[in-house]
C-alpha cells in the first residue's frame, strides 16, 4: 500500500507541477495583455481586450470534467494518448491557463496606476512598464495567485485521475470507491490535505517576504 | 523656454458622450530657470494642465513647445526620449513599493541605459542632495510622507532634467514638511538652474517659492503676474480670494469712527515693510493712529505686510498723512471715512 501511495503522490505532484508550469507560461501573458489593453491603460485596445475576455470566459465556463472529455482529440494529437499522467497534463493546463490569466489580471490591477504614470512620465516604454513596474509591484499578489492555482490543480488532478490519469485521485477512486478500501481512501485524503497545507504555507511565506508595502 | 499655445483639453464621457471642457485656449510662456506657480480651486483644470506638459494627458488641440520642440507632434519613441529630460513629482509620490529607495532613484537611469557605475555614483549624489543617504536600502513603506517626496525629487532629478513638474507635490504633507520640501525645491532651482512648474491650491506654496504665478479658474487662465503683483494688486476676483491675507476679512462695519477719522488699509512691500513709517507719521504730523490689524508675510525673500489703521486729525493733517504714506511707497486704500471733524 505504501508503494502505491508514494507512486500516486509522485504522479499527482508531476501532473500538478507540469500543468502549473504551462498555466503560468500561458496565463501570465494573457493576464498581462488583458490588463494593458484595458481602456486608459498603456496599450489600450478594446478589440483585443474584448476578444481575449470572451475566450477566457468561454473556457472558464466549461466544467472541468466536461472539458477533460471534449478535448480528448486535442490531447491525443499532442501526447499520442489520452490515458495516463502525461496525457492528464493537457486538460489540466488548458483549464488552469484562463483561470490563472484572470488571477494575473486582478493582481496587476491592484498596482496603483499612479506608479505606472510616474514610470510613463520618466519615459518608460510599455515593455519596461510591464517587466520593471507591473510585474515586480504585483509579485506578492502573483505568488498568492500561483498558490491558489496550484491548489485548484490538485483538486482538478483528482478528477483527471477518474478517467485514468493516475495520481492520488485515481487511487482514491479505484481503491476507496470501487473496492471500498477505507484505509487507502483515508490515506489519500490525508496526503492531499497535507499537500494543500504545505503549498499554502509556502506560498504565504514567500508572498510575505516579497511584500514590501 | 516653454510656450503653450491655445491649449485645449476636452474630455468626452465614454458612455454619455457628454463633453467636459478642462482647458480652453490656454496660452502661457514660462522662462528658463524660473519657478512658475499655477494656482486654482479644485476642478479648475490645473492638474490637467500640468499633465499636458509631458503628455500624460493628450491635449485635444494646441501646442506645447519645450526648448523649441512641439511635443504634441512627437512620435512615441521621441516622446519617451523627451520625457527623460522632464522630471515630475506627484501628490501621492508614486514610488515603487517593491524597490528600495536606492532602486527607486536608479530606475529612470536604468531605463535610459546609463551604465551601472554611473548609476551608483549618481544615486549617491542625489540621495545626498535630498538628505536621505542613510535610507538608501529602506523600502518606501518605511518612510514618512516628507521622506517619500524627497525620494520622488531625487528620482525626478536623476537624468539631469531641465524642467521639473510638480503636481500638487506638497498637498499630502503637513505644513512643516511642506515648508522643508519647498525649501528643497528652491535650493534645487538655485543650485541646478532647473525650471520648476508647480500647481497647487495653496497660496502659501506660491508665496514661499514662486517667481511668477498664473491663476486658473474654470478652464482658463484669468491672471498671470509676478507673485508680488498678485499679492499687492490682485486683479481677478478669484485671485483676490487667494491673495487674502486676513486683512480682507476684517470686520470694517464694527469700527466706529469718530468725526475726523479715516480707516485705511495699507500694504507695504520690501524695504518699506521694515521702516518705522507709522511712528514717523505720528511724530512728524501729530496725528492719532490706532492700529486695528497688522500682518507681515514673506513672498519668497521679500517681506510683505498689511495694516489696517484709523488716522485722526484735521483735514490738512489727513491730507499730509496720505501724501506721506504714498511717498514712502505704501499702497493705500481708504476703507471708511467719518467726515470732517467739527
Amino acid at each position: 500500500m505504501q508503494e502505491l501511495l508514494v507512486k500516486a503522490t509522485l504522479e499527482t505532484i508531476y501532473m500538478v507541477a507540469a500543468s502549473t508550469f504551462f498555466a503560468v507560461v500561458g496565463g501570465l501573458p494573457l493576464g498581462i495583455l488583458l490588463v494593458v489593453t484595458e481602456p486608459n491603460h498603456i496599450l489600450e485596445n478594446s478589440v483585443v481586450h474584448k476578444i481575449l475576455s470572451v475566450i477566457i470566459n468561454i473556457t472558464r465556463s466549461i466544467p472541468f470534467i466536461i472539458l477533460l472529455v471534449t478535448i480528448i482529440p486535442f490531447t491525443k494529437l499532442l501526447v499520442g494518448t489520452f490515458i495516463g499522467t502525461t496525457a492528464a497534463i493537457v486538460p489540466l493546463s488548458v483549464a488552469a491557463m484562463p483561470f490563472f490569466a484572470r488571477i494575473v489580471e486582478s493582481s496587476l490591477k491592484e498596482v496603483d496606476y499612479g506608479v505606472i504614470e510616474a514610470a510613463l512620465a520618466m519615459g518608460s516604454s510599455p515593455g519596461q512598464i510591464i517587466f520593471k513596474v507591473l510585474l515586480p509591484e504585483a509579485r506578492a499578489s502573483l505568488t498568492l495567485g500561483i498558490t491558489i492555482t496550484i491548489i485548484n490543480l490538485i483538486g482538478y488532478s483528482a478528477m483527471a485521475g477518474a478517467i485514468g490519469g493516475g495520481g492520488l485521485g485515481d487511487v482514491a477512486i479505484r481503491y476507496g470507491y470501487h473496492r471500498r478500501d477505507t484505509v487507502v481512501l483515508t490515506a489519500t485524503v490525508i496526503i492531499l490535505v497535507g499537500l494543500v497545507q504545505l503549498i499554502q504555507f509556502t506560498g504565504d511565506l514567500i508572498a510575505r517576504k516579497l511584500n514590501k508595502k | 523656454m516653454i510656450k503653450i499655445e491655445n491649449l485645449t483639453k476636452i474630455y468626452t464621457h465614454p458612455q454619455t458622450k457628454e463633453k467636459i471642457v478642462a482647458l480652453q485656449n490656454v496660452n502661457l510662456e514660462i522662462k528658463s530657470g524660473e519657478i512658475f506657480g499655477i494656482i486654482g480651486p479644485s476642478g479648475a483644470g490645473k492638474s490637467t494642465f500640468i499633465r499636458c506638459l509631458n503628455l500624460l494627458e493628450k491635449p485635444t488641440s494646441g501646442s506645447v513647445w519645450i526648448d523649441g520642440e512641439d511635443i504634441t507632434k512627437l512620435s512615441g519613441q521621441q516622446l519617451r526620449e523627451k520625457r527623460k529630460q522632464i522630471g515630475m513629482i506627484f501628490q501621492h509620490f508614486n514610488l515603487m513599493s517593491s524597490r528600495t529607495v536606492w532602486q527607486n532613484v536608479a530606475y529612470p537611469m536604468e531605463i535610459a541605459g546609463v551604465d551601472k557605475k554611473t548609476i551608483a555614483q549618481r544615486v549617491e549624489e542625489l540621495l545626498e542632495l535630498v538628505g536621505l543617504n542613510d535610507k538608501a536600502q529602506v523600502y518606501p513603506a518605511q518612510l514618512s510622507g516628507g521622506q517619500k517626496q524627497r525620494v520622488g525629487i531625487a528620482r525626478a532629478l536623476a537624468n539631469n532634467p531641465k524642467l521639473l513638474l510638480c503636481d500638487e507635490a506638497t498637498s499630502a504633507l503637513d505644513p512643516q514638511t511642506t515648508k522643508s520640501i519647498l525649501q528643497l525645491l528652491l535650493e534645487i532651482n538655485r543650485k541646478l538652474k532647473i525650471t520648476i512648474i508647480l500647481i497647487t491650491h495653496e497660496m502659501a506654496v506660491i508665496r514661499e517659492i514662486c517667481d511668477r504665478v498664473a491663476v486658473i479658474n474654470e478652464s482658463n487662465i484669468v491672471e498671470i503676474n509676478s507673485v508680488l503683483s498678485v499679492f499687492t494688486s490682485p486683479q481677478a476676483n478669484i485671485t483676490k480670494e487667494f491673495a487674502a491675507n486676513g486683512g480682507e476679512n476684517f470686520p470694517i462695519e464694527t469700527v466706529k469712527l469718530k468725526p475726523g477719522e479715516r480707516l485705511y488699509k495699507l500694504s507695504f512691500v520690501g524695504e518699506s515693510a521694515e521702516k518705522p513709517i507709522i511712528s514717523s507719521a505720528i511724530k512728524k504730523l501729530g496725528i492719532e493712529v490706532n492700529i486695528l490689524y497688522a500682518n507681515i508675510d514673506r513672498l519668497k525673500d521679500i517681506p510683505f505686510g498689511t495694516l489696517i489703521i484709523t488716522v485722526g486729525g484735521s483735514p490738512q493733517q489727513i491730507e499730509q498723512t496720505e501724501q506721506f504714506f504714498t511717498q514712502q511707497g505704501l499702497k493705500m486704500e481708504v476703507l471708511a471715512d467719518a467726515g470732517i471733524a467739527r
